[in-house]
């Protein structure tokens, strides 16, 4: 994906300890393996972030997805997905938006006509955008060193920006640990798994059921368990690589 | 007794009403306490004082702000009686108003009220000793006893002497008081709205009317302004005698009057020593009523941060300070509570979960039965049901006993559904069985069913039949003063012209109505029959009693095969034998004269029932935002910032008062987080939803109550 999509800016310079710790060949995998993190993340942002458009659909539809990754949702959403490209509609595009915006616009005032992509939505308890996970989010960027692009309107809290989120802090703990700086890619994986445990998995489960339900088309449906899938996929490679006491503590 | 001790004096009303009201010239003294529990001591300390120095145990009443302090009262005093036994004169015997026997012997040291259970046994009693305070106040009231009652229950049993009556226009068809139920109000509240008010204004004037009643507002010829008052006033009252029934705050109202009128009514209910608790509790009119009824000497205990509705509507605090201006004489003796107080333990936890706030509070409180403290006083404040049927589960299975309160029960409906309202008609058929000439009752059986209760066809009937439409009383005197229209006449009175003298036409519209006061007569004259169904009805059921009674005529209102509605299932409880009269008493005591039993066991119940009572140790739990204070007000789309701010003064009061709880120990519980459906139900506020799981199974994020530094700070 290229720079100028991006709706956030990385404003901060990648950390400089330089204490190693991994061994060259754990090190390099968990380059290998935040590349993928990286890749899969911007992917997720881009679906959420605005309709299709022609390029990202042809790229999309030539793709080779992976078959058994050992999630079944995982799975189930790359088939979704790869059977909506092989249905090769002539209005794929217009049938996209049309879905998109029933699944993330929705119409009329009631708050569970659509699966509103912002997190105040699905944490407060009147479903009300611009609430204290919002707050939350505007925090957790400021203090990363990110910032919102002047051009993004809507609120902070968008799924999209949130994965974009962990895209840039994965492409950052790559960068430390092609640098040699162990400890501080450690330090970005702890702030990843804090991120996605506050954030994006409080609240994704209960969007991607919403989509489940309005989605009329196999690619948002893929969508959805794609992203349920993903991130519980995540989720378990940033505990196996970090876990520190206190977390332990909060996960019994 | 003629007054040598009272004196003409002026009653500050609402809107600076001048009534005629008394200054007492006897004794009097003012108990106040930061602590409830030494507050009950001094008073249960004097009450054993009076006996000692003789006074006859018939000339002694204790009148208690609710039925739990009434309960609570009573097997105190019944350890009195052990206490002072060997003193001829002095022993006490205390009785509840259903002339159950409450006292039971305790050992020197021991426990209080479950001593009362335990000792007396079931060999002297047949079971462990209910005290319960019952309906049939008038036999209570002439027991030559100390007698232990509620304000309200005194206030009932005055009304229904025939002196009363004649002072007050509100006569009762069955010789008991007769207060109107919540569904039964659903049915006056239609009859009112045919005045054409709009439906905020009438809540508006309706919670004005309410707090004029217990403030004796009304006693101010001034105190209403516009004609929509006066018409909506004097329709309720006309109403409410023409169906010969009360409504709660009406009731302190009537009786004050009652005591204040001519004749021999006081001086039957007067006694020579009148011991009052939870003083601050009671409404203005209450305070008032206790100030009659007390001869030579009265006794109130007050704590001065516990006035909160836990009983009666519109507690009047205030009232602490017009009890010294309404007794110049008053001794003002403050309790001693250094000591208790000093060595109370006051602490706050946070548990991740509800199940793990009940589990560790029932572990906890085990801990202190075997740590010494009696279970009887241990109390558990909880702030929803769910919290006292978990606690009473988890107790139980820890092996201890609890006294678990649910509240009095209600009886629910929706009286414009026939389907939805089987409970309320079958009560309402029993009110009849027990009372034909019920009023309220055939009122209430005319309008089922239809969605504006036949209010229209009753208004109507009222109308032809009695000649008097009530509602019209200010507009037909202001017209006939003025000489002008009465269109004009009500724009006047609109524009903040008073009515001046508009009594007479009101009184002559209630006059004519209480005249008639036969509503199923009236009806009849209308041309509606409701005889034709329920004269054979009655004919067939005469014979029948308990369960069969109820089973008969749930079976006639809704087919075979239906389950007898939750609304009457507690008065199986009364056995076979029980008729249709003592279901309806039985009805009446759940529903206005019930408080938590004095029974063994920890007491678990909403923190409304025992905020005025003492206990050793008391944990509060559940206590989040959303439990306390409700949910509502956090939410600026349901409440407005005026009212927001009524309901913090109201909570803040509620909390100060809890503060006083526990002489030894307050314990106070919150939760972390809970299932959103658990959350959902109890109405806490929810901080912050999340999913526990990747399918979305929704937990929520709770805070401590706002309030949870005044209950620590209450040490």
């Amino acid at each position: 994906m290229a720079e100028e999509e991006k709706s956030m800016m990385d404003v901060a310079s990648v950390g400089t300890d330089a204490d190693a710790a991994l061994s060259e060949q754990d090190r390099a995998m968990l380059v290998g393996l935040n590349e993928q993190r990286e890749n899969m993340y911007g992917l997720l942002s881009r679906l959420y972030k605005v309709e299709m458009d022609e390029d990202f659909y042809k790229g999309l539809c030539e793709a080779a997805f992976p078959t058994a990754t050992g999630n079944d949702d995982v799975d189930a959403g790359y088939r979704r997905i790869a059977l909506y490209c092989a249905s090769h509609r002539d209005d794929a595009l217009l049938d996209l938006a049309r879905d998109y915006a029933r699944v993330f616009i929705g119409h009329g005032n009631n708050a569970y006509a659509a699966a509103y992509p912002f997190e105040s939505v699905y944490t407060s308890e009147k479903r009300l955008l611009m609430q204290e996970a919002r707050d939350e989010i505007v925090e957790v960027y400021r203090e990363s060193g990110f910032a919102v692009d002047a051009s993004w309107e809507d609120p902070e809290d968008h799924i999209a920006l949130e994965l974009e989120y962990m895209q840039m802090m994965a492409r950052r703990a790559r960068q430390a640990l092609e640098a040699g700086e162990d400890e501080n890619a450690l330090e970005l994986l702890d702030k990843q798994r804090a991120f996605l445990l506050r954030h994006l998995l409080s609240w994704t489960p209960f969007l991607a059921n919403d989509m489940e339900r309005i989605a009329q088309t196999d690619l948002y449906q893929g969508l959805a368990l794609l992203t349920r899938g993903l991130l519980a996929q995540d989720r378990e490679f940033l505990n196996s690589v970090v876990v520190s006491q206190e977390q332990e503590q909060e996960l019994e | 007794m003629k007054d040598k001790q009272l004196e003409s004096r002026r009653w500050w009303g609402m809107g600076g009403a001048q009534s005629p009201a008394f200054v007492r010239n006897g004794k009097a003294c003012l108990v106040k306490g930061g602590a409830a529990g030494s507050v009950m001591g001094e008073i249960v300390q004097r009450v054993k004082g009076v006996l000692a120095g003789g006074a006859d145990p018939k000339d002694v009443l204790v009148l208690c702000a609710d039925p739990t302090s009434a309960a609570r009262m009573q097997a105190e005093l019944g350890v009195a009686r052990v206490e002072g036994a060997g003193q001829a004169a002095g022993a006490v015997r205390v009785e509840g108003a259903d002339g159950q026997v409450a006292g039971a012997a305790r050992a020197a040291g021991a426990g209080r009220v479950e001593d009362a259970a335990r000792v007396a046994g079931p060999a002297e009693t047949g079971d462990a000793p209910e005290v319960q305070v019952g309906p049939d106040v008038n036999r209570a009231v002439d027991a030559g006893k100390v007698q232990v009652l509620t304000c309200r229950e005194l206030a009932c049993a005055v009304l229904t002497d025939p002196d009363s009556a004649a002072a007050t226009g509100m006569s009762f068809s069955s010789g008991r008081a007769r207060l109107l139920s919540a569904y039964e109000t659903d049915f006056l509240m239609e009859d009112v709205k045919t005045l054409g008010a709009r439906p905020k204004r009438l809540r508006e004037m309706l919670k004005f009317f309410y707090r004029g009643w217990t403030e004796l507002a009304d006693e101010d010829p001034e105190w209403l302004f516009t004609v929509e008052e006066i018409d909506t006033f004097e329709f309720l009252t006309c109403e409410l005698q023409y169906l010969g029934a009360m409504m709660e705050p009406q009731v302190s109202n009537l009786v004050t009057k009652a005591l204040r009128m001519e004749g021999q009514v006081r001086e039957r209910f007067v006694r020579k020593y009148v011991f009052v608790y939870g003083y601050q509790s009671l409404s203005r009119a209450s305070q008032l009523f206790c100030q009659l009824v007390a001869g030579e000497e009265l006794v109130a205990g007050v704590g001065p941060d516990m006035g909160v509705d836990v009983f009666e509507s519109y507690a009047y605090p205030a009232g602490v300070e017009d009890f010294v201006r309404l007794n110049p004489a008053a001794k003002v003796v403050e309790v001693d509570t250094q000591g208790v107080a000093g060595d109370k333990v006051c602490d706050a936890r946070s548990w991740k979960t509800p199940a793990d706030e009940v589990e560790g509070t029932a572990d906890a409180i085990v801990a202190a039965v075997e740590a010494g403290v009696n279970a009887e006083d241990i109390a558990v404040v909880t702030f929803h049901p769910w919290w006292t049927q978990q606690m009473a589960r988890a107790l139980q299975a820890r092996g201890l006993q609890a006294n678990a309160w649910l509240g009095a029960p209600k009886l629910h409906g929706d009286i414009r559904e026939l389907d939805r309202c089987l409970g309320l008609r079958t009560v309402t058929l029993l009110r009849l069985l027990a009372d034909e000439h019920d009023g309220m009752a055939w009122r209430s059986w005319f309008g089922f069913g239809d969605y504006l209760a036949r209010s229209n066809q009753f208004a109507e009937m009222r109308r032809r039949v009695c000649g008097m439409h009530i509602g019209e009383g200010c507009t037909v005197a202001a017209s006939k003063r003025a000489e002008v229209s009465a269109q004009e006449a009500a724009g006047a009175c609109d524009a903040g012209a008073t009515c001046g003298d508009t009594r007479g036409a009101r009184g002559e519209g209630a006059a004519k109505l209480s005249a008639h006061g036969d509503v199923h007569g009236d009806l009849a004259a209308y041309g509606i029959d409701l005889d034709s169904d329920l004269k054979p009805l009655f004919a067939e059921v005469r014979e029948l009693r308990g369960p069969r009674l109820l089973a008969y005529l749930v079976e006639t209102l809704a087919g075979p095969d239906v389950p007898l509605p939750a609304s009457v299932r507690p008065l199986l409880a009364l056995g076979p034998d029980a008729d249709a009269a003592q279901m309806v008493a039985e009805l009446d005591r759940l529903q206005f004269f019930s408080g938590v039993p004095a029974r063994a066991g920890v007491t678990v119940a909403s923190y409304t029932a025992l905020v005025d009572i003492d206990f050793d140790q008391v944990f509060v739990v559940g206590f989040a935002n959303g439990l306390f204070p409700r949910a509502d007000y956090f939410d600026l789309t349901k409440v407005t910032v005026d009212k927001q701010a009524k309901m913090g003064e109201r909570d803040a009061r509620a909390a100060r008062a809890m503060a006083g709880l526990g002489t030894r120990g307050l314990h106070v519980g919150s939760f972390e987080r809970c299932e959103r459906m658990l959350a959902d139900r109890m109405g806490v506020k929810q901080v912050r939803i999340y999913a526990a799981d990747d399918f979305g199974r929704e937990m929520v994020e709770a805070a401590p109550s706002i309030y949870t530094d005044v209950l620590l700070g209450g040490a």
